[in-house]
């Protein structure tokens, strides 16, 4: 099949050197940029998208400089003003159980969430994405291989792991990036596995390999950048799970130890007081939902920034 | 374990002493009746483990076994066993053997009669070291149990029957059971309204096979007050009055539904939407609305919750670090401010509720506290003398606690508390949640923590279940505290007759365990109950069994 | 094809082994036993039990007979729950999961795939803007907030539905299953959108308008086929994951399924259960990516698994 589009074979004297063309260097007409300022100068027209940018920007400077100007400590308790309702006492967002402020704990128990939701997406593209797309480009009895390895650790319990890691280990913040790191590619190994098993038999792959590009070029400048509707979608969806799961894992006493939080944690004892003191669940749920529609409208804005098809 | 042999009641000088009726079959309907006599509970569990009364061990478990079998005696509220299957009973003078009268109108649901052989063949193949009964130990009181289910089911298999039959149960006649105990035991008695004293039947146990037989509805032959009509594994238990129960006629309830639900969340929200009538789940966190609400039943309950320090673990191989830890704790506001559900604070160990030797007296009334709450100045007094002027020497100190809501809570409470109480820099105290088995292994395998949350209900009525955990060899000794005055006080109290005496010494034994604060003890337990006004009479006892026979549903 | 799936067969008994393995070395590597009671038991007792379930012997030869076992379908004893074994609990639990995640994935299908079609053709208006809010509120509001809310709304407050418990009515349904379908939903949705909007700009699709096609037409027959993949590939492990039980909607709504059971043996340490359960899982998971491999053949007849083509 390849013999056909051989391009090496063409007689030498099928080709002419004409000089340069000073005429056709004039046509050029945009301003040479590279893809990625490329991308970005789209994203900037993306009003939703910068939006949910700044947004996420806000939150950041909000959860690491944002507990020094409550008038609180996210630990320091008062027995006799617990529960308060939002707003009073001069807790805008209440106290807790032990009467620790909500709003110092939503805070400083961001840094935590956000942490561990971008620690969890940067494994999922550099494992994940990587290791999915290997598996598809190289087919056949790789892939067979490197996909039951995927399905194995898909199905070891991973409380146990997690466990196991505890008594080995201890708890840190470290061991949640371990845990999460073992699990956090699965999904987008398949998704882009699967995306790329279609895509490495469409024409432009074809072309690409008739141009000579490595494997290695074909897999990071032509398979990946073509998925990266569905990686931004696993991505942005795998997040709050990761955030949700970095609750569990506190809970069985992998995660950051107490009075320190995080949203997840602080939306699960919440739960447990919905009836009572629904602030309590409300604001750690609403914090995750927010930093979520954010990621989530940044990455659908991005999406389209980097669409290669989209590019003009 | 539970070595508790050696305990002599009274000293009784009459030959024979007749105790039947020593406590009255409770109050009867004292209002109008519902027309529906169906009650609706939840277990708190999502299955039972076994409803084979032998291989039990939890309170759920046995509070369904309480419904479907029948013991030589049944326990009411407050912890008085009454007649059951036995009629009446004697005692001899030496306080060791019993010989119990059958009643000779029970029966099993398949009718045939219930005889002192059930008794015997059930309560040997409880203690039977091939039927792997967990619960065995509650068997240890009857001469020759102990040495026959210690026997190595292997090695010593040749052995066993022999040593069954040396075990002190006798059959004198169908209707006539004799029992010698390996040592005078005053609780003995309640002991045999317990489950892994009901009795079984024997023909269907050998008929479905000893691990097989207890697994569905339809196989159940059993002789109490209600019968299993169905079990849907993981969901719902139902079950209907028994009539062919011996007191059927004071059986009002016609059915009861149990569903098997375990999260308390979804518990008190079945409680109050009306799915269910009787639940003892809740969130924690909901406590404060339901008191308000007065939607609560709180109870009196034999248990301390207590934090261990481990004596041979830096800095409490010190006893002097573990008052000023011990005294910096606020009781009054970890009850009053944060539980909030009639907890008491805990001045010494021994919860309030079970008598001392003379007639009406409470243990815990005559002992006194020991201390005085959240005391401040003497605990950094305390801690100033123990070397550590300078707080920063003090060596890192980490709470070991399982994954639960409260424990966390009490434990980030008590932090704070000896942070600030203590001025121990913050990061100085660290808290330390474990899974369960995994902290379970640390708090009592390899007793690798330096402080950690522990709690203990008492196993029966007497101070001996809560100090002879700590004598030096015992299984449930954590803190791996060894003290010879302690233990020769507690050897002497389980071989003396003398109440007095045994009092006495379990006064000083308490005294030597809370000076050298082993333990900080920091709430006795209440058990709460939610139980919809219409419920009436089931009895609950201190010990946390409770017993629906003679519960009904008043007309709402 | 014949060949290729008979090796993907060997491959996944080969797998399963492996899962086998690493679960069996890590479960006895982890601290406690199915017998530990913070109640010290006296020492004879313990050893009582271990002798009658086999827990005495050396670790190497449980495997092996664990293994034999296995190879006869016998997945041992509950250690927990006397008298029940692994094959009960799947025999009575798995009907009951699989009947909820059937009814959510069939939900979050019916939902999920439209929505994410038509947001897609209507990108960045407000159809768009609002059906990506609801879907990124449905994945970022867990099951363990959203289940309680239900239950708290639709039980407690206005009595529509009995608060928990399975199999009495067919109300008992529904709130699991609306809990339960709120994540998958929001992925299909959001993924579909995605992946709609890869193919709507290709060629072919502009070539299928430019044959007057109607908008249905090309969706239905062009479309779909293509945008689908991923959540295809989502659905493998999905299906796997959800028919086999999921443990906060049946810890909060009392159902007696696979998912509660699963993650309750590994508290109670309960071996049997555990690996038992395992298995079970890893079986269907690997069954239903081998499945998902043969769709893309159908889907996209290009897609060559077997990767003998050069």
């Amino acid at each position: 099949m390849m013999t056909e589009h051989n391009v090496t074979n063409f007689p030498s004297d099928a080709f002419q050197y004409v000089g340069p063309i000073p005429e056709a260097q004039n046509l050029i007409v945009r301003a040479p940029t590279t893809y990625w300022a490329d991308a970005w100068r789209r994203l900037k027209k993306n009003f939703l998208a910068m939006a949910s940018f700044y947004t996420i920007i806000v939150l950041l400077l909000l959860t690491f400089v944002g507990p020094f100007f409550t008038g609180h400590t996210y630990y320091s308790q008062n027995l006799d003003q617990t529960n308060l309702a939002p707003g009073q006492q001069g807790h805008l967002f209440g106290t807790d159980h032990l009467g620790r402020d909500e709003l110092t704990r939503l805070l400083y128990g961001g840094r935590t969430s956000l942490e561990v939701g971008i620690v969890a997406s940067v494994i999922s593209i550099g494992v994940g994405a990587l290791y999915g797309g290997i598996s598809g480009l190289a087919g056949g009895r790789v892939d067979n291989y490197m996909m039951r390895v995927v399905d194995i650790i898909y199905g070891i319990p991973l409380q146990l792991v997690v466990i196991l890691l505890m008594v080995v280990m201890g708890s840190s913040l470290w061991n949640i990036f371990i845990a999460l790191g073992l699990v956090y590619w699965l999904g987008m190994a398949r998704i882009v596995r699967g995306q790329v098993l279609s895509l490495k038999e469409q024409e432009f792959v074809l072309a690409a390999r008739m141009v000579g590009s490595s494997q290695w070029r074909l897999l990071l400048r032509h398979l990946i950048p073509n998925t990266m509707g569905p990686i931004i979608v696993t991505l942005t969806l795998g997040i709050p799970q990761a955030i949700f799961t970095e609750a569990w894992l506190s809970f069985i006493g992998l995660g950051v130890q107490a009075p320190a939080a995080s949203w997840g944690v602080m939306a699960s004892e919440g739960v447990g007081g919905m009836t009572s003191y629904p602030w309590q669940t409300l604001f750690p749920a609403l914090a995750i939902s927010i930093t979520m529609l954010a990621f989530n409208f940044l990455g659908d804005g991005l999406r389209d920034a980097l669409d290669p098809r989209l590019r003009r | 374990m539970k070595k508790l042999a050696l305990i002599l009641l009274v000293v009784v000088m009459s030959a024979t002493l007749i105790l039947s009726g020593c406590a009255q079959k409770p109050a009867q309907v004292t209002g109008d009746l519902a027309k529906d006599q169906t009650l609706k509970m939840d277990l708190g569990v999502s299955e039972p483990e076994t409803l084979d009364p032998a291989m039990q061990q939890g309170v759920a478990e046995f509070n369904v076994a309480t419904m479907m079998y029948e013991g030589l005696t049944r326990m009411d509220d407050k912890n008085q066993p009454y007649q059951g299957v036995a009629e009446k009973w004697t005692v001899s003078a030496d306080l060791l053997t019993y010989t119990f009268n059958l009643r000779k109108n029970a029966k099993w649901t398949n009718g045939d009669p219930v005889t002192a052989k059930d008794f015997e063949w059930s309560w040997k193949r409880a203690i039977d070291p091939r039927t792997g009964s967990p619960y065995a130990y509650q068997m240890y009181y009857i001469k020759g149990a102990e040495a026959a289910n210690t026997l190595d089911p292997k090695k010593d298999e040749a052995k066993i029957k022999p040593a069954l039959d040396a075990v002190g149960i006798k059959v004198v006649d169908d209707y006539t059971l004799q029992v010698t105990l390996a040592a005078p035991a005053s609780y003995w008695l309640g002991l045999t309204s317990f489950p892994t004293y009901f009795p079984v039947h024997r023909a269907t146990v050998e008929k479905l096979g000893s691990d097989k037989w207890a697994t569905e509805a339809a196989n159940f032959v059993t002789n109490g007050p209600f019968k299993m009509t169905g079990w849907t594994h993981k969901s719902m238990i139902t079950m209907e009055k028994n009539t062919k129960y011996w007191d059927a006629k004071d059986v009002v309830l016609k059915k009861i539904t149990i569903a098997l639900v375990d999260d308390s969340k979804t518990e008190l929200t079945m409680w109050e939407s009306g799915q269910t009538d009787f639940t003892e789940g809740y969130p924690a966190a909901e406590i404060d609305r339901l008191k308000k609400e007065n939607k609560l039943t709180i109870l009196p309950y034999l248990g301390t919750y207590y934090y261990s320090f481990n004596v041979k673990k830096a800095p409490f191989d010190n006893a002097k670090v573990r008052q000023a830890f011990s005294l910096a704790i606020n009781r009054g506001d970890i009850v009053n401010k944060i539980l909030k559900a009639g907890q008491i604070p805990a001045l010494a160990f021994v919860p309030p509720g079970i008598p001392d030797a003379t007639a009406g007296s409470d243990f815990r009334k005559t002992g006194g506290d020991f201390y005085k709450d959240n005391d401040l100045a003497a605990a950094n007094k305390l801690l100033d003398d123990a070397g550590y002027k300078d707080r920063s020497k003090i060596p890192t100190i980490e709470i070991l606690y399982n994954t639960n809501p409260n424990h966390k809570t009490i434990a980030e409470a008590i932090q704070e508390m000896w942070s600030k109480g203590l001025n121990i820099p913050k990061e100085k105290i660290k808290l330390n949640s474990q899974e369960w088995g995994v902290y379970l292994s640390s708090r009592t395998k390899t007793h690798d923590f330096q402080v950690a949350r522990a709690g203990w209900i008492g196993d029966y009525v007497d101070p001996m279940t809560f100090l002879d955990m700590f004598m030096t060899d015992n299984g449930n000794n954590d803190p791996q505290y060894a003290n010879k005055t302690y233990d020769d006080l507690l050897n002497a109290a389980k071989k003396t007759g003398d109440q007095k005496v045994r009092m006495d010494n379990m006064h000083k034994a308490e005294k030597i365990l809370v000076d050298d604060m082993v333990i900080a003890p920091i709430y006795y337990y209440v058990h709460i109950v939610l139980q919809k006004p219409y419920v009436k009479s089931v009895a609950i006892n201190t010990i946390g069994n409770t017993d629906f026979v003679h519960a009904w549903i008043a007309k709402h | 094809m014949a060949r290729y799936i008979l090796q993907r067969f060997f491959s996944a008994l080969i797998a399963l082994w492996v899962l086998i393995t690493i679960t069996f070395i890590m479960m006895h590597a982890v601290p406690g036993g199915p017998f530990a009671t913070e109640k010290a038991v006296p020492e004879a007792i313990l050893r009582n039990l271990e002798q009658k379930y086999g827990l005495d012997q050396p670790l190497p030869k449980q495997y092996i007979r664990y293994l034999g076992n296995v190879i006869r379908l016998d997945l041992g004893p509950s250690y927990k729950f006397k008298g029940q074994t692994v094959n009960d609990f799947i025999r009575r639990e798995f009907p009951v999961s699989a009947e909820i995640g059937i009814l959510s994935i069939i939900l979050s299908l019916l939902v999920g795939i439209p929505a994410g079609v038509i947001s897609a053709f209507r990108q960045n208006k407000w159809q768009d803007n609002a059906a990506m809010f609801v879907a990124i509120i449905g994945v970022s509001v867990p099951s363990f907030i959203v289940a309680p809310l239900l239950m708290y709304v639709l039980a407690l407050k206005l009595h529509w539905l009995p608060a928990a418990m399975w199999g009495m009515t067919w109300k008992q349904a529904v709130m699991p299953v609306i809990s339960l379908a709120l994540l998958p939903l929001a992925t299909f949705a959001r993924l579909m959108r995605s992946s709609t909007l890869d193919v709507i700009s290709q060629d072919y699709i502009k070539t299928a308008r430019s044959k007057g096609l109607s908008e249905l037409q090309v969706v239905w027959r062009h479309v779909m086929k293509n945008a689908i993949m991923p959540v295809v590939t989502y659905l493998g492990p999905l299906i796997a994951g959800i028919l086999t039980g999921t443990f906060v909607i049946e810890q909060i709504f009392a159902i007696p399924g696979l998912g509660r059971e699963y993650v309750w043996s590994v508290t109670n340490r309960d071996y049997t259960v555990l690996l038992g359960l395992t298995i079970f899982y890893g079986a269907f998971l690997l069954m239903m990516n081998l499945l998902v491999d043969i769709v893309y053949g159908f889907l996209d007849p290009r897609i060559q698994l077997t990767g003998h083509k050069e």
